[in-house]
């Protein structure tokens, strides 16, 4: 399958801060492994379908959440996907909202864009080329 | 999968392919591949102009899973049981396009159903080879005729596309393939009209690349003018085509004669927004042809179009027997509504009588007239549409040629002298679709417009008239009625 299988995989990040710390994001794409950092929040590596790409979220400590008296967050260490797009052809808010998973350290699922724990966040391309692999995560 | 429209056995080349992009809803040719191949061969350059809408419009309908199809082209939309066929569509598409080896591809967009097609298009073409230059073109870029083209733009900043090329496209393909990209027209919101002059010299469509086997019907399809002779307060398409330029009959004449001695095909679709714009070069086509049609009866002409309505007098008797001996079969005519003062508010001054008059010559000579009609114009009230009702009772002697559309109601459009005159004419808005109005003064709202439209479609269709009954009419009237425009 010539090319079909072939893209540009990128992702753009936005990351929160809390007593002055951000987390500290590796993403593996099964060839090369990467740091991701607030001040280069931006993601982007040609990966061919299908494939998983790995986020490893660490560095937050129970002290990176503020609350006030009344336990609102304040002040909280987070990072946000905020779009990931194949070849450009962005992947929607549906998927980034409802489909992206973090399994925390502990052991626990969430369904969330927004990354306030330390875990891993497995995005799982699964189809064999780029046109289902959009359409799919689009519809 | 292979088209044939793209085949190429013997492994030639051409500087230039340009396409008709899925999907549209056409029985007849879609003639803008065949319009711009002469265009690039005068730039000295090769071309494979083809309708590959023609083939997929053709496989889709006759495919066991059509609705799912329809359901990527209309909305992008990935249905598991066809994505690998979809999949090999494109694939092949790219792959049989590319066997040309062409520097330059032009997608040609009908409509916006063409949208998704296109861009998926424009991807498989560029990962098998990014330095084709890709071009869009054609009404289904954009959103209304005029304004920008956010689809254009978004796929020329992701570099799917390279340009694009708006209005009309003849001269400025031609400048574009020698080299002046700066002309009005390309990757710009300007454009210019063709002049009439310039228009008079556009070389014939060449559809020697179109297998006219694909389809339903042997028609050929042939523009003798561009933009329109009145200045109704709705359209739009006025706003853009400014001037009306025409054709001579006898270039029109001479245009059929050769299509019909290349191809075998007699029967003609004009494409103008009307064929009676100038009534003294009609009425010389018309002549023309009834000449011909009477000396050649075993091989005579027939042709439909747009046609408009007049004040009748003197000469309407023998202009119909000349459009019904010159082959005329069928007549669309957008009315607008039958109620004479909201025909003169729209801008279309002729009388209730004239229709009367009208009426009786197409059915005396058994031409079919579709009617387009716009209910629940800014001055329409319930009395207006009880006319129309009691209108349809009292003609029913006309079934028999007549045709009704109703429509989805009067949307307001950018650009149209209604939307210009917004605040005088007393309206408000209520949302962004086109028929998100109201008019409190004469409590005309967009549930009440919608009643009205079902209310004589149904009573059309009840006294025997056949009346169209489109879907996406359906669906605007349903969202009217429930209160989501």
């Amino acid at each position: 399958m010539t090319k079909f299988n072939q893209c540009k995989l990128e992702i753009k990040f936005e990351f929160g801060s809390c007593n002055g710390k951000y987390f500290t994001l590796v993403i593996d794409d099964n060839k090369s492994i990467k740091t991701i950092t607030h001040t280069d929040n931006f993601y982007c590596t040609d990966i061919e379908l299908p494939t998983q790409v790995k986020l490893a979220f660490s560095g937050k400590t129970d002290g990176d959440t503020l609350m006030d008296e009344n336990n609102n967050v304040v002040e909280d260490m987070y990072v946000k996907i905020d779009a990931i797009s194949l070849d450009k052809f962005p992947l929607g808010v549906k998927y980034i909202h409802q489909q992206i998973q973090i399994v925390t350290t502990s052991g626990e699922t969430h369904t969330t864009s927004y990354i306030g724990f330390n875990g891993t966040v497995v995005l799982d391309y699964s189809e064999d080329n780029v046109f289902s692999q959009v359409l799919s995560l689009k519809n | 999968m292979k088209f044939h429209c793209l085949s190429n056995p013997t492994n030639e080349t051409r500087d230039v392919v340009i396409i008709t992009v899925p999907w549209t809803d056409s029985s007849i040719p879609l003639m803008a591949p065949a319009q711009l191949k002469p265009i690039v061969e005068s730039a000295g350059m090769s071309c494979l102009a083809t309708d590959l809408n023609a083939e997929i419009f053709a496989w889709t309908t006759t495919h066991s899973k059509v609705d799912n199809l329809l359901r990527f082209f209309f909305d992008e939309f990935l249905v598991d049981d066809v994505k690998v066929e979809l999949f090999d569509l494109f694939k092949e598409v790219a792959e049989q396009i590319l066997s040309w080896k062409p520097k330059i591809v032009g997608l040609s967009l009908f409509s916006y159903v063409s949208q998704s097609s296109a861009k998926w298009l424009a991807w498989f073409i560029k990962k098998i080879d990014p330095t084709v230059i890709i071009i869009l073109g054609g009404a289904g870029c954009l959103p209304t005729f005029t304004g920008p083209s956010v689809y254009a733009d978004d796929l020329i900043s992701v570099g799917l596309v390279d340009y694009h090329i708006r209005g009309d496209g003849e001269h400025a393909l031609y400048e574009f393939l020698k080299d002046n990209r700066e002309y009005a027209g390309i990757n710009s919101l300007e454009w210019r009209e063709l002049s009439k002059d310039e228009m008079r010299s556009l070389p014939m469509p060449d559809y020697s690349e179109y297998y006219f086997d694909t389809y339903q019907k042997k028609v050929l399809p042939l523009t003798g003018s561009r933009g329109c002779v009145r200045k109704c307060t709705f359209c739009d398409y006025i706003a853009n085509w400014k001037v009306f330029n025409w054709r001579t009959a006898d270039d029109i004449y001479n245009e059929m004669q050769v299509q019909y001695q290349t191809y075998g095909i007699r029967y003609f679709k004009f494409q103008d927004s009307l064929t009676n714009g100038n009534m003294k070069e009609f009425v010389r086509l018309t002549e023309m042809l009834s000449a011909y049609n009477t000396a050649n009866p075993d091989k005579s002409f027939r042709w439909s179009g747009y046609y408009i309505f007049r004040e009748h007098n003197s000469k309407t008797e023998y202009e119909w027997e000349m459009v019904a001996e010159s082959g005329a079969d069928n007549l669309v005519v957008g009315i607008e509504n039958l109620n004479q003062h909201i025909r003169y508010a729209i801008g279309k001054k002729f009388s209730n009588e004239a229709i009367d008059v009208h009426l009786a010559f197409a059915q005396k000579h058994k031409i079919r007239l579709q009617l387009l009609n716009i209910v629940g114009y800014v001055n329409e009230t319930e009395d207006d549409i009880n006319f129309i009702k009691q209108w349809l009772r009292d003609h029913t002697v006309y079934q028999d040629i007549l045709h009704l559309q109703f429509g989805g109601t009067l949307g307001i459009f950018p650009n149209t002298w209604l939307e210009r005159n917004w605040e005088k004419l007393g309206l408000e808005r209520t949302s962004d679709s086109p028929q998100g109005w109201i008019n409190r003064e004469i409590d005309s709202t967009p549930e009440k417009r919608a009643r009205w439209a079902q209310e004589i479609s149904k009573l059309g269709t009840n006294l025997g008239y056949s009346v169209a009954d489109n879907l996406d009419n359906h669906y605007i009237l349903e969202q009217m009625i429930n209160d989501k425009i």
